[in-house]
């Protein structure tokens, strides 16, 4: 059917229409057809609507996607280019390479086991990584979707959508395509979208289809719809849009509010119907897929330096070898037949030194090659991989129950840099602050209700050794967004109050004035409100609560269910048609709403920010205004978010002038914002303020605690807020950031004299001046805190400076006397910071002090941020993902940083640093062995190991305890760590790799190599048994190796704190099976054409010789280690040393008991925040009421015309794809 | 009723919950509590393992040294004095003049009774029998099957000689040690057994029982001894006999097979070091203190080219093998050293202990407020 329609025979009226309509810009369709087939021009593309035929010369993608980096047969090329563009393994290939030629002691087998081994490890981790992948990627591609075939709806899976197919999409499904929107069963062609896969924001959004295609609902109808559609080529820009549906000949414009991006779902709409533009990867969401550019820790930055000193060590060691057989070489050692040197083999030709030197150079280099150590990066990246997925996923420390999340780390790669992060920046709101706006406090006519005690006051409270009890009526309300208590004006009690009609303006003001939506059912209990903030929700769940329940929303009017405002206990439902609704924007700082009463009264009613109501208030009833102010300061310092409200009655024909004006500047099509502004100034003054409301910004569970324990670990927290300065240094109280006994320095714009200047409106010397108000400021802070330092009684040191400060101050001219400063402050605070701003910060302190930062934030703002710190930690489990998609680690709660940094990451740090540092030691110890032997050889390269168990000693002799240690090491329990916060400064100075570390470990190294070499290097002159007979060479070798694996693996067991089960086991596992090795290879090497160890295991048990060697040995070897061990414990011990000590006589972790008892022993505020999380999640998002954040967007932005700013990260992600796209473009 | 419903309705509340839950599962490893004991090097720690180890090691040493020192070994260096002294200014001429008698006497004399067997060995210097190029010129197969005698890989220089492969071919094999001695006490000769003086691994199994040396050190130049030709024919090869003659010439001559060639075997298993000894042979009477021992010594092998030194070692041997202080010496120091650190550790103890755990010891605490 859909064929036949689509035939120009069968249709051959559509089809003339759309040829003539479209023949100045292309050729006629018809030509398609007999089969010359044109490239479609490059600037749009053309869709035939509901007409896959037509569509089909185009061949437009299909719709499945494939994120997979590999398929079958790419695999292994693909796979092995990637892991040879790691040094090491190429370093290891080129080995195995050289070892092919004669010029090598040691057969291929010694380089070319280890290396497969290690790209079979690799290969076989990429190999699951990818069938994940395309797991992932079939069950998308096989999600049903219901297509318009034969004029019904079949369900296809949504690989199989074309580009031009009509879609039905129901509620809650999401968008398969990037679809083009037609019909809605809503009435007037909306929709709603959550777009919370693209952006994080988890507000609706309206989409509006254009009003012809209202009608194309039915599958009937929708089969006869054939429209076409021009529209740009796929891009990657998320917010705009362009082209046109021509439609029965008519060019009807499309925008960005008739497209629905794939990724997005359907809200609060039974199903629509949608034409398919984009398809697979060439959606929008697709095409802004990126890799994020992977971090890597700065241990492992260290340990490259590590790895290049070795390569130093290994070329020293084969130079000094070479030398030696350059002058080794001569004729008079008639046996060696150097005076006849076969073809192919010059290396020991006298008569040439130079060359011998430079071939022994190589022969050396292949000999040695074991100094670096190829498994270390596999075994590192295995043990990070475990640290991660099994121990921060699974720890129930960090385990959310409210919210029902668990940590997650995002990337392993960066676990051991928690360990050794110095400066926390942190986001306010929703990371240090809950992410719960509750309506608190109230003040109306200038009386101030609700008994509420904010945390912050308690902790004033505390400070000054108060204690407040908070008083609760039995039957207050219980609801999210609403923690207020006050029988005063509870329950139209209201009306006993002096001033009633306040009151009642009051409620209406707040049921009437926000652009909240409701959703559900429409009774109290039930209903869900949308809110672009929320602080709006908040405050419509408080006018419910007070009685004026909103309940429904039309285009044009407001319907509110008022209760006792005739009489108690009677309730009526009353609509309000909603005239104009004046939008907030950072510059107005206010929301206004006009609207009619019933009776037909007009009142405009406006809530904003105090400084701008206060501006627009009528003269007269100073009383109210100056009790009003002085309880938004009360407020205010009680950590509360206020809002002034106000109305003003209109007068019929004042408004309808006003109106005029508003409607023109509406449709202008230049400088509409501002114009809109202009005209709402004309109407926004005169007003009569009704009183302010408080909310409550809940600071998160623990965070006072957890900020003075990380402060303790020799932390430094800066807050990055957009907040006022006010609210940014009370939060910064209330978390015990600052106290009374720290030195402020406080940088703020709002001075009187900035202030002046800024009113004279010079936007050059605004920034002079400011400018050298900051440098003058800085100075004198700087100077103050030296003198503190030179006096020695230093105070400590806070900071708190504003963003347009800071943007000076960030000045490169400036920023050294700022991070200069900011350095020696235990806390900084900006307020008022843009996310631009706060990565600016981030990264000066990164870049500029080399110092381990780490962000933690959960908005959309903070994603610069995160991505700018060392580590990034999302707070997840509330609403929004952006922050979490950008982070390396998200977890639900602030206070989880202090289990995350203090035990994850310091236990991280312990472990990587013992892995890299044993691993250094075993391979110089093995390698050194074979360099002293070198010298014993006439410096001709002869190996002293034989192939295989050199081959072996990384991959199976040495290989598994490390990476035991490196899972189950600790060296105190989990509780002592963060009892002990201190102990994390260990990790900060990087005290356990430094370069003396390592150069101790190298001591012992070349002792222990010595040690090796020399005492088992006596065996070769006498007889070692009663038979007198003697050990050759491959005895000797056989035996020091023996004494290798034995005491490098009880070295491991010396650098322990603590052994399990698994430590003995995989020691006493790995010398075990090297006795089992070579007890049948000694047997059966002469299969593989070798027989140098042929028997040599049993000749050397059959003698005494050998048990008193294994003896002596490996305790002669270990000797200096334990009294090195002994002497700096005992005489310069290390902090976790001395609480191991304390604490040694304890049990280990109660484990389990302890767990189950926290979450038994709920406070009464748990209990509380735990039963209002169990409540049905209300959609909104956190920005809050800081109107410059980002992420705004109205719902009536896009209805009215206004246009959306794109958004902070839109921009810088477009900016680095800028190179892709023109890729794109170019094919 | 109505508490019990309230009950249901919350047990399947809790259920569903519990399905839906990302709450991760308790096991002691993820929670990483697994049981694990903590070693602390307490002084007392220290001191103990000290003891231990000095308790264990001095007795262990002084055994080990009782033992060598029962050992009784006579050492003679020889290279020098067995150079007429007409000669002894172009040594290597000498040695590499075949018409020169090489010829030699020394006489032993032994200091102390010798219990038999005594082991007769000779000690090399200077020798690099584990040079790279030395220890590769050998053909393994060749050696061990008699079917792949013309394999010579490795063995260049020494892989040809008159357009033949030479079985045993290679460097090794081509310098082996041909210096002999012939001993006598009081005029009686004392019979040296050279039989069972290599490892039986070897003789078994490297060398094959039908492997024998073919166009051995007929090159241009010889490098050391000939193959011993004189031992009885000990295996006959059946149905080749055939075969035999018509490669060697001669159905009544056989040259003998490498696995009786036990000078060989025990040259060819190389040593570590360039010093080492090889056994000899073994005398198997017991020589009494104040014997004096004659030897008739051939001194064949040329050493003198890289001055390297040659000794005649006659050694008993105990149960830890030859003399060898070293290994009793090690242990006693080890074993001293860590009674040493055991008692000086034990007066710090006592005269300036350092409390455990004690909590002033702690960074934090020593310097309080420091940055």
């Amino acid at each position: 059917m859909m064929k036949g329609l689509g035939g120009i025979d069968s249709q051959p009226g559509s089809s003339f229409s759309r040829t003539s309509s479209k023949m100045h810009q292309r050729p006629p369709s018809q030509t398609i057809r007999l089969g010359r087939v044109q490239p479609q021009a490059p600037s749009y593309r053309t869709i035939f609507c509901n007409d896959r035929e037509s569509n089909f010369p185009v061949r437009f993608k299909g719709n499945s996607i494939s994120t997979t980096k590999y398929n079958v047969l790419t695999f292994l090329p693909k796979g092995l280019f990637e892991q040879f563009r790691r040094v090491a393994n190429l370093y290891f290939l080129s080995i195995s390479i050289l070892s092919t030629t004669p010029i090598s002691p040691v057969s291929p087998i010694t380089n070319v086991l280890p290396l497969s081994l290690v790209l079979l490890a690799s290969l076989i981790k990429e190999a699951w990584e990818d069938w994940k992948r395309f797991q992932n990627d079939m069950a998308i591609n096989n999600k049903m979707v219901d297509v318009l075939q034969d004029q019904r709806w079949v369900s296809v899976p949504w690989k199989a959508l074309q580009v031009g197919d009509i879609v039905k999409v129901k509620q809650d499904e999401f968008f398969p395509a990037d679809l083009l929107f037609m019909a809605s069963t809503n009435a007037d062609g909306v929709c709603y979208i959550e777009t919370a896969n693209l952006d994080g924001e988890t507000n609706l959004k309206i989409r509006k289809a254009l009003e012809k295609t209202w009608d194309y609902l039915t599958p009937p109808k929708a089969s006869e719809f054939k429209g076409e559609i021009q529209c740009e080529q796929p891009n990657n820009s998320l917010y705009t849009f362009t082209g046109n549906l021509i439609l029965d000949n008519q060019t009807l414009p499309l925008s960005p509010n008739q497209v629905l991006l794939r990724g997005c779902s359907l809200r609060n709409t039974e199903y629509i119907v949608t034409v398919v533009i984009f398809t697979g990867h060439e959606t929008k969401v697709m095409m802004n897929s990126m890799n994020v550019p992977s971090k890597r820790s700065t241990l492992e930055r260290k340990l490259d330096k590590l790895i290049l000193t070795l390569f130093v060590t290994l070329f020293v060691m084969c130079f000094v070898g070479a030398t030696g057989s350059a002058l080794f070489v001569d004729k008079k050692y008639y046996y060696l037949h150097l005076d006849s040197i076969e073809e192919g083999s010059s290396q020991f030709n006298p008569n040439n030194r130079f060359l011998v030197l430079i071939l022994t150079m190589f022969t050396l280099i292949t000999l040695y090659s074991s100094v670096i150590p190829i498994s270390l990066y596999v075994s590192i990246e295995m043990i990070k991989f475990i640290q991660s997925a099994q121990f921060i996923n699974k720890d129930l420390h960090m385990y959310h129950s409210e919210t029902n999340t668990p940590a997650l780390a995002r990337t392993s790669n960066l676990n051991e840099e928690l360990g050794q992060v110095e400066y926390i920046f942190s986001d306010k709101t929703g990371t240090l602050t809950r992410n719960l706006m509750e309506f608190f406090k109230c003040s109306i006519g200038g009386e101030v209700y609700g008994h509420g005690v904010t945390e912050i006051e308690r902790g004033i409270a505390e400070r000054n050794g108060m204690k407040i009890e908070e008083k609760r009526s039995p039957n207050a309300v219980q609801e999210k967004g609403f923690n207020f208590d006050d029988t005063r004006i509870m329950r139209g009690a209201w009306r006993n109050e002096s001033n009633p009609d306040i009151c009642k303006g009051f409620f209406r003001c707040l049921a009437i004035c926000h652009t909240v939506l409701p959703e559900g059912e429409e009774s109290p209990e039930k209903i869900k409100y949308q809110a672009a903030s929320p602080d709006e929700s908040a405050l419509v769940i408080a006018a419910k609560n007070f009685g004026f329940f909103f309940y429904r929303r039309t285009p044009t009017a407001i319907y509110v269910r008022e209760s006792h405002v005739e009489k108690i206990g009677h309730t009526q439902d009353v609509s309000y048609e909603i005239l104009n609704v004046l939008e907030f924007n950072s510059t107005r700082k206010r929301q206004s709403v006009v609207c009619r009463y019933p009776d037909g009264r007009l009142v405009l009613y406006c809530k904003g920010a105090d400084t701008v109501i206060f501006e627009r208030l009528a003269d007269g009833n100073n009383e109210i205004r100056n009790l009003t102010r002085e309880h938004l300061e009360q407020f205010g310092s009680a950590g509360l978010r206020t809002l002034c409200l106000a109305y003003k009655e209109l007068h019929p024909d004042a408004y309808e002038s006003w109106n005029e004006k508003f409607i023109q500047a509406k449709s202008s099509l230049r400088d509409r914002e501002k114009k809109l502004d202009e005209v709402a100034e004309l109407i926004e003054n005169g007003l009569t303020l009704i009183g302010c409301t408080a909310i409550e910004d809940k600071l998160q569970e623990g965070v006072p605690a957890c900020i003075r324990t990380l402060q303790k670990a020799g932390i430094k927290i800066w807050v990055l807020t957009g907040d006022k300065i006010e609210t940014a240094i009370n939060i910064a109280y209330a978390c015990n950031l600052i106290n009374n006994e720290m030195k402020k320095f406080i940088i703020s714009s709002e001075t009187d004299a900035i202030r002046e200047v800024e009113e004279k409106g010079d936007q050059v010397e605004i920034a002079r001046f400011i400018k050298d108000e900051v440098k003058k400021e800085l100075k004198k802070c700087t100077e103050e805190a030296q003198s503190y330092f030179n006096t020695g009684s230093a105070p400590k040191l806070a900071l708190v400076i504003d963003g347009k400060c800071l943007m000076y101050a960030l000045d490169p001219s400036l920023r050294v006397m700022l991070l200069d400063l900011g350095l020696n402050c235990h806390a900084v605070v900006c307020c008022r910071v843009s996310p631009l701003q706060k990565a600016q910060v981030t990264s000066m302190v990164k870049k500029g002090a080399h110092k381990i930062t780490l962000s933690i934030g959960d908005g959309a703002n903070d994603v610069s941020m995160i991505q700018a710190a060392h580590v990034g930690v999302g707070i997840s489990g509330l609403e929004g993902m952006q922050a979490v998609m950008a982070s390396d680690f998200a977890i639900a709660q602030f206070r989880y940083l202090e289990d995350l940094l203090l035990v994850h990451g310091r236990w991280s740090y312990l472990r990587v640093c013992k892995v890299v540092l044993y691993f250094f030691y075993k391979n110089l110890t093995f390698a050194l062995t074979q360099f002293w032997f070198t010298f014993q050889t006439g410096f001709s390269g002869q190996r002293f190991y034989d192939d295989w168990f050199q081959s072996l000693y990384n991959v199976i002799f040495t290989a598994v305890p490390v990476v035991i240690v490196g899972l189950f090491d600790k060296d105190v329990s989990a509780s002592l760590s963060k009892k002990y916060p201190e102990l994390y400064k260990e990790g900060i100075k990087n005290a356990f790799f430094k370069w003396r570390v390592v150069a101790v470990y190298a001591f012992f190294s070349i002792y222990q190599s010595l040690i090796f070499f020399y005492f088992v290097g006596t065996t070769n002159l006498t007889a070692k048994n009663s038979d007198g007979k003697i050990f050759g060479l491959w005895d000797v070798s056989t035996m020091a190796f023996t004494c290798v694996v034995i005491t490098v693996n009880l070295r491991l067991l010396l650098i322990c704190n603590s052994i399990t089960r698994w430590h003995y086991i995989s020691v006493g596992g790995s010398i075990l099976a090297w006795f089992i090795f070579v007890f049948i290879y000694s047997l059966i090497c002469h299969l593989f054409g070798r027989q140098n160890v042929y028997f040599v295991i049993f000749v050397l048990m059959s003698t005494f010789y050998f048990y008193f060697i294994l003896l002596l040995v490996p305790v002669a070897a270990l000797f200096c280690d334990f009294v090195y061990q002994g002497v700096q414990r005992w005489f310069f011990p290390y902090d976790f040393q001395i609480v191991q000590e304390m604490h040694k006589n304890e049990l280990n972790d109660t484990g389990r008991a302890k767990l189950l008892e926290v979450e038994n022993q709920l406070t009464e505020d748990q209990a509380r925040s735990y039963a209002v999380s169990r409540l049905p999640p209300a959609i909104s998002k956190h920005t809050g009421f800081a109107f410059d954040s980002p992420g705004y967007e109205s719902f009536f932005a896009s209805q009215i015309g206004v246009y959306a700013p794109p958004k902070a990260w839109d921009v810088a992600r477009r900016a680095s794809m800028k190179s892709r796209l023109k890729i794109v473009l170019q094919k | 009723m109505s508490s019990s419903s309230a009950a249901a309705f919350g047990s399947a509340d809790s259920t569903a919950a519990r399905r839906n839950t990302k709450r991760p599962k308790y096991s002691k490893f993820t929670q990483q509590e697994l049981p694990a004991c903590k070693p602390i090097l307490t002084p007392r720690a220290v001191i103990s393992v000290f003891l231990l180890v000095s308790v264990v090691f001095v007795p262990v040493g002084v055994a080990s040294l009782l033992a060598s020192r029962k050992v009784v070994e006579i050492i003679h260096r020889y290279d020098a004095e067995c150079i007429p002294q007409s000669n002894s200014s172009d040594k290597v001429a000498y040695i590499q003049n075949p018409s020169a008698d090489k010829t030699c006497n020394i006489t032993l004399n032994v200091h102390k009774h010798m219990k038999s067997p005594i082991h007769v060995y000779y000690q090399l210097d200077n020798f690099y029998q584990n040079h790279r190029r030395y220890v590769k010129s050998r053909n393994d197969e060749q050696l061990r099957d008699s079917e792949k005698w013309d394999s010579t890989s490795g063995c260049k220089p020494e892989d040809m000689a008159n357009g033949k492969p030479i079985v045993p071919c290679g460097l090794i094999a081509w310098s082996l040690f041909n210096d002999t001695y012939i001993f006598s006490r009081n005029n009686k000769n004392l019979t040296v057994n050279k039989k069972g003086i290599s490892w039986k691994s070897d003789r078994d199994h490297k060398f094959g029982k039908d492997v024998f040396p073919k166009n051995f050190q007929n090159g241009s130049i010889i490098g050391g001894a000939r193959l011993n030709d004189s031992i009885p024919v000990s295996i006959y090869v059946n149905n080749n006999y055939q075969c035999m003659y018509e490669i060697y010439g001669s159905p009544l001559f056989f040259y003998e097979q490498l696995s009786q060639q036990e000078d060989l075997i025990v040259w060819m298993r190389t040593a570590a070091l360039p010093t080492f000894r090889k056994l000899y042979g073994k005398i198997e009477v017991d020589l009494n203190e104040g014997d004096t021992i004659s030897v008739i010594l051939k001194n064949n092998y040329n050493t003198y080219s890289f001055s390297g030194k040659k000794k005649l070692v006659l050694s008993t041997t105990g149960w830890l093998g030859g003399k060898n202080d070293f290994l009793g010496i090690a242990y006693l120091t080890v074993g001293g050293l860590c009674f040493f650190l055991a008692m000086a550790f034990t007066i710090i103890y006592f005269v300036k202990p350092r409390q455990l755990g004690d909590p002033s010891y702690l960074s934090w605490n020593r310097n309080p407020g420091g940055h």
